[in-house]
């Protein structure tokens, strides 16, 4: 059974469905916030986490990063370094929402 | 001295009748020296010892096994019988082989022989054989003394050894008349061989039709017949070979009238089942006039050169009687002549099988050759795939590989890239804030003074969210993003030289600092910023 998980969790078709989702997803979500900085900064802003003097920066650098991220992803190039990119963001949205709803 | 007393004491008709005697054996010697043929000897015998003695009759006989095999006689021994000649020849028997000299049988003479002979004298000679000498009584009427046998037993050794001379001589010519048939044989054999020898030099030849052509002619000059058609026929290819000759043409044979031929051949042989190299002569040729040949053949020979080939030798008559009888030799002649011809069938095999295998070589050869170029060409791709396998190996660690190079790679990328898009797009912002207009801060203390005395309006900068969940009693939101649309529709008419505190900001942003210098915007004079305080610490500003 055991043995049975692992090949599927670790079947090469299901590694690819799952580059191809992320990798959609993060291109998509990264489209809108490139177009609208300043609404992306306000977002930030929200959250309360990021010193005002980042926040500028932050929104304008993010959503390239998550772009580029996603492109890499999907063409298979520096895989590993872009995996722990984007493990990283997801990991900081992560907190970002948690800390917002405390 | 005493022999001369002696005879000098005989009477003198005792001393010419010896004088007789010897000048009968004299004479008799003489003759004989001269005689050759046993029935001479034999006769001159029998007149010499009859005469000597004065016999009225008697025989001379050669006695072979058991019969008189050569006899001689006078008129008293006529009744000489083959009955008398076996007793004769057992009695002789029984005496052994001591027999070496003349000898006289008084037990078979007188009554016992048929002749009545007062004489029987026995001369012992070769290979069993015995001359005998019978005499009759003397026609004086006087018994025979010893001087008379002594004349007889004389005689007798004169006969024996002419006898066997002659016997000798006789064995002589018997055997030189044999050696010299001996010799026609070994001659006609010298000759046969000598035939054969010439057929082979002349069929030394490796090609079947010449083989074929001058084995034919060979035959045909040999025994001297003018016509004569050599048939092969394999079965398995369906391929005939023709030779004929003395014909004005060939016949024209189809593939079906040589099965035919052959069929028929093989009707009249007595051997029917064939083995390779087996010849067997038709003896019945009446039944081959079905097929057309051109010619009467007198003589066929039906030979197998091997499995499924056949072949037919057919002879017309020959030109010499004589030479058409030499049966065995044509014989032979057809077996040395299917030797070379399966000589001839097997070389044609070995050059099929030869040209074959030099194709075969040669189709290897090109294989190999091929094989050599693939091989090269597959060294060649291995090679390269090797290589590339190295590049791919290479590419796919470094993409699997985790380097700080290519998280600088990443980020650096993804700067340059928002830094350029961001300066050209048109809703692009800056990265840091202008400085703004100076706005003066106020502390807690001097905003509910303030506040209090002088009826400052309290604005709540933060956004509308952060403003419905807690806020300061008396404070209006006004966030920047609506500034306009607020300040337009509550505070147009609003005093500008009444003091206005603004609050509100985060760690992230400093709301009360874009408010305030929107208000400046509006020509409000007394604007001022209270900061790091929280927001219901102002709920003492409340009127």
């Amino acid at each position: 059974m055991t043995s049975r998980a692992l090949r599927i969790l670790t079947h090469p078709l299901l590694s690819l469905v799952l580059r191809l989702y992320l990798s959609g997803v993060f291109i998509y979500a990264s489209l809108h916030k490139i177009n609208f900085p300043a609404e992306f900064a306000d977002n930030i802003a929200g959250y309360l986490i990021v010193p005002y003097w980042l926040v500028n920066p932050l929104a304008v650098f993010m959503p390239w990063l998550e772009l580029v991220c996603g492109l890499f992803l999907l063409a298979w190039v520096r895989v590993r370094a872009t995996s722990l990119l984007i493990a990283g963001m997801l990991i900081m949205f992560t907190l970002a929402v948690i800390v917002a709803l405390v | 001295m005493g022999q001369n007393m002696a005879a000098a004491a005989r009477p003198e008709g005792e001393i010419d009748r010896a004088r007789y005697q010897f000048q009968i054996l004299s004479d008799t010697a003489a003759e004989l020296s001269g005689a050759r043929h046993p029935h001479k000897i034999l006769e001159s015998f029998l007149l010499s010892a009859q005469g000597g003695v004065g016999a009225r009759g008697g025989f001379a006989a050669i006695l072979g096994r058991g019969e008189f095999q050569l006899m001689t006689r006078s008129s008293l021994s006529r009744s000489l019988t083959p009955e008398y000649a076996k007793v004769l020849r057992e009695h002789l028997d029984a005496l052994g082989d001591e027999r070496k000299v003349s000898f006289f049988v008084p037990s078979l003479q007188g009554e016992l022989c048929p002749g009545k002979c007062e004489l029987l004298l026995v001369c012992p000679l070769d290979d069993g054989q015995d001359g005998i000498l019978g005499l009759e009584a003397n026609l004086a009427g006087r018994p025979y003394d010893d001087n008379d046998k002594q004349l007889v037993a004389g005689l007798g050794t004169l006969f024996q050894t002419s006898l066997r001379f002659s016997l000798f001589a006789t064995r002589v010519e018997l055997l030189n008349a044999e050696l010299s048939k001996r010799n026609d044989t070994l001659d006609r054999q010298i000759f046969h061989l000598h035939a054969l020898r010439d057929l082979s030099r002349e069929i030394i030849r490796v090609d079947m039709t010449d083989v074929m052509d001058t084995f034919l002619l060979t035959v045909l000059g040999h025994f001297a017949r003018p016509q004569g058609l050599l048939l092969l026929h394999d079965r398995s290819s369906g391929k005939v070979f023709t030779s004929a000759k003395g014909s004005s043409a060939g016949p024209e044979l189809a593939t079906r009238d040589v099965e035919r031929l052959i069929f028929l051949c093989l009707a009249g042989v007595r051997q029917k089942h064939l083995q390779p190299l087996q010849v067997e002569a038709v003896e019945r040729m009446e039944a081959l006039a079905e097929v057309p040949m051109g010619f009467e053949p007198e003589r066929a020979y039906l030979f197998m050169l091997r499995e499924n080939m056949y072949g037919v030798m057919l002879l017309g008559r020959s030109l010499d009687a004589s030479v058409s009888t030499e049966e065995e030799l044509l014989q032979a002649f057809v077996s040395q002549g299917v030797m070379h011809l399966k000589n001839a069938d097997s070389f044609a095999t070995i050059s099929a099988l030869n040209e074959n295998l030099a194709e075969q070589n040669e189709e290897l050869r090109r294989t190999i050759s091929e094989l050599t170029r693939a091989k090269d060409q597959i060294s060649m791709l291995e090679a390269a795939g090797r290589r590339i396998a190295s590049i791919v190996q290479s590419k796919a660690e470094g993409l699997i590989r985790v380097r700080g190079f290519d998280f600088v790679l990443i980020l650096a990328l993804s700067l340059g890239m928002a830094l350029a898009f961001n300066f050209h797009n048109p809703r692009g912002i800056s990265l840091i804030e202008a400085a703004g207009p100076e706005i003066p801060f106020v502390t807690l203390e001097q905003a509910l003074d303030l506040i209090e005395s002088e009826d400052a309006l309290l604005v709540d900068a933060r956004p509308r969210e952060f403003f419905e969940r807690e806020h300061a009693a008396g404070a209006i939101n006004i966030p920047a993003a609506l500034f306009d649309l607020v300040y337009m529709m509550q505070m147009a008419a609003e005093d500008p030289e009444r003091p206005i505190v603004v609050f509100g900001r985060s760690v992230s942003r400093r709301y009360d600092q874009i408010v305030a210098g929107k208000f400046l915007g509006r020509d409000h004079e007394r604007v001022y910023i209270v900061k790091d305080v929280a927001p219901l610490a102002l709920d003492g500003g409340e009127k």
